[in-house]
């Protein structure tokens, strides 16, 4: 049944993925060319006088080309889809880890301390929901380096929900446990690692899970402005170039990619997942 | 007081409230002797489960004070075991893993290797060897709270608290852990103070069974001194002569006098009254007393003042 299941909905998808597509396809098509072309319409490359999306089957085509060489570098402006996409996966990792290096010991603290909750609450209320993007004059004025600004921003905006877990789970753990902990005189660094930590894994991999998607989402905009390098400034370079299957592909791309990181966050939080 | 190997001296909780303070239970007295098995009943609301968390040092009382072993219990240790009633196993550790956690936490410095074998040796005492490796969620009420009794154990406390420990099985799981601690029991002689709802349960394992008034300003009514003879047997019991007069006293208590007896005056309730229902006046008017041999007769030696109950 379950078998029966997973076959019927992949061929769901299957025809609505050809559905999709075929429609695409059908409405972007070059006119026909009626009669031969004027001298003009040679120069210019053809009939079209309106610039239109192409059809998948151009994407795909284009896809195909840049997937067999993805790691090409022909100077600044021309650079293999992998290279851009490291540097991107770069910066997102990079001011993610450190958000989590920051943001899970001080949700600890935070849950673990109703004080500490309540001083740091008003901060975290205000400097939440604060788009990532609104940092990048300042971090681009105070850091003096894109780059980093980049990755600064990434940091700043993986660290909401991280911390927000962190605390609520620390602090939701269930007292029994913090119970069992305390009668056998476990000391405090012991039960926050032993009883604590394991209690909380879950909600904070969740935490942990909502950030990269954030991160991922954000990086895409922060290189769109400080350009040179990175999957977001691929395609508004590409955007520039007025090249829209490169524009389509990268889209994908960054859509897989997105898909990729939150699978793999999903199966650590697998990891520490239990059933009570 | 000091003489007994626990004693509960003066306790009272208070926990304040618009206008009258809420008085919970007060001027509380146990002794309890090494190697002796106590149940304590009362209904719900009469404290039990905080004089248990005293005990156990998770919670400070408002007034007086719990010594063991010449110490005064000032928060909680290795040295007084916890069985709460859902069961408070770690979910993300195997049922072994969470015997090892109590006996890694007793014995630091013991090998892996020790502290495994250690905790095998209790889970098999529970009957629990085919799902060392099992967590607890696959695992039924009935053996999770067998696990949990096996970690207890298994650090060798030398007071075990048992906060209802099987308030949540269903009555045929129950008979068989009762049978299991019963097993345990007479191998470890451990010291235990056990709190329950069950009148049968109490009079199967206990020693002795402190009667509770109820809250609030509850009191240890009385101490009922269990003669039945061990080892006792879930099946037979209930053929001893003296096993219905036992029962009946515990039930009129906590039918009738348990809320008769809340009310008295401060007076009067001092004294937990000393309690052998196969002895005295009740035991009259029972079929069962024309079987009570001498060797049944009361040998509680709390200092408490000893008085005939009339009921």
């Amino acid at each position: 049944m379950l078998s029966s299941l997973t076959m019927r909905s992949a061929l769901l998808s299957m025809v609505l993925l050809v559905v999709g597509l075929g429609i695409w396809e059908v409405l972007n098509q070059p006119p026909e060319a009626s009669g031969a072309m004027t001298e003009y319409e040679m120069l210019m490359g053809g009939v079209e006088d309106e610039a239109r999306v192409p059809p998948p089957s151009v994407v795909l085509a284009h896809a195909w080309s840049e997937l067999s060489d993805p790691f090409y570098d022909a100077g600044p402006n021309d650079k293999g889809i992998g290279i851009q996409l490291a540097y991107s996966l770069y910066r997102v990792l990079t001011g993610y880890f450190a958000a989590a290096l920051v943001a899970i010991p001080l949700g600890f603290v935070i849950g673990m301390s109703p004080l500490m909750y309540r001083a740091l609450n008003p901060f975290i209320q205000v400097l939440r929901p604060i788009s990532p993007l609104a940092w990048m004059p300042l971090a681009l004025f105070i850091i003096k380096d894109s780059e980093q600004s980049a990755v600064f921003v990434i940091f700043i905006c993986s660290i909401w929900p991280m911390l927000i877990n962190t605390a609520f789970g620390v602090a939701n753990v269930r007292s029994d446990w913090v119970r069992v902990a305390q009668t056998h005189e476990l000391s405090p660094i012991k039960t926050a690692f032993l009883v604590i930590l394991p209690a909380a894994a879950p909600t904070i991999l969740t935490g942990m899970r909502i950030s990269i998607g954030i991160a991922w989402l954000v990086i895409v905009a922060a290189e769109m402005l400080v350009g040179g390098t990175g999957i977001g400034y691929y395609v508004w370079n590409e955007w520039n170039n007025l090249d829209l299957s490169s524009v389509i592909f990268s889209i994908l791309m960054i859509g897989v990619v997105g898909m990729l990181l939150d699978i793999a966050l999903g199966m650590v939080a697998k990891l520490v997942q239990y059933e009570e | 007081m000091s003489r007994h190997f626990v004693s509960v001296e003066g306790l009272s909780k208070t926990f304040p409230a618009a206008g009258e303070d809420l008085v919970v239970f007060e001027d509380i007295n146990i002794g309890i002797d090494k190697g002796e098995f106590v149940c304590i009943i009362g209904h719900s609301g009469c404290g039990k489960s905080t004089i248990m968390n005293v005990l156990a040092g998770l919670d400070a009382p408002s007034n007086g004070s719990v010594i063991m072993d010449g110490k005064e219990v000032s928060g909680p240790s290795l040295d007084r075991g916890v069985v709460f009633q859902n069961y408070s196993l770690l979910p993300w550790l195997t049922a072994s893993q969470n015997v090892a956690f109590g006996v890694k936490a007793r014995w630091p410095q013991w090998s892996k290797q020790k502290v495994l074998e250690h905790s095998h040796t209790f889970l098999e005492m529970v009957g629990l060897s085919h799902s060392l490796d099992k967590k607890p969620s696959q695992l039924s009420g009935g053996m999770r709270q067998r696990v949990s009794i096996a970690r207890a154990f298994a650090t060798s406390p030398k007071l075990l608290l048992l906060d209802e420990p099987f308030g949540a099985l269903d009555a045929l799981t129950r008979g068989i852990i009762q049978d299991e601690l019963i097993k345990i029991w007479s191998e470890t002689h451990q010291t235990v103070f056990m709190i329950t709802h069950d009148v049968d349960e109490a009079i199967l394992l206990a020693d002795r069974i402190l009667l509770m008034t109820n809250g609030p300003h509850a009191q240890v009514a009385e101490s009922v001194t269990i003669n039945l003879p061990r080892p006792r047997n879930r099946a037979t019991i209930i053929n001893d002569p003296n096993y219905y007069t036992i029962r009946n006293h515990l039930v009129h208590f906590l039918v009738n006098r348990s809320e008769e007896l809340s009310g008295v005056s401060q007076a009067d309730k001092t004294a937990t009254q000393v309690v052998d229902p196969t002895q005295g006046p009740d035991a009259g008017s029972s079929e069962s007393s024309q079987s009570v041999s001498t060797d049944n007769v009361a040998t509680d030696d709390t200092e408490m003042p000893l008085k005939n109950v009339a009921l």
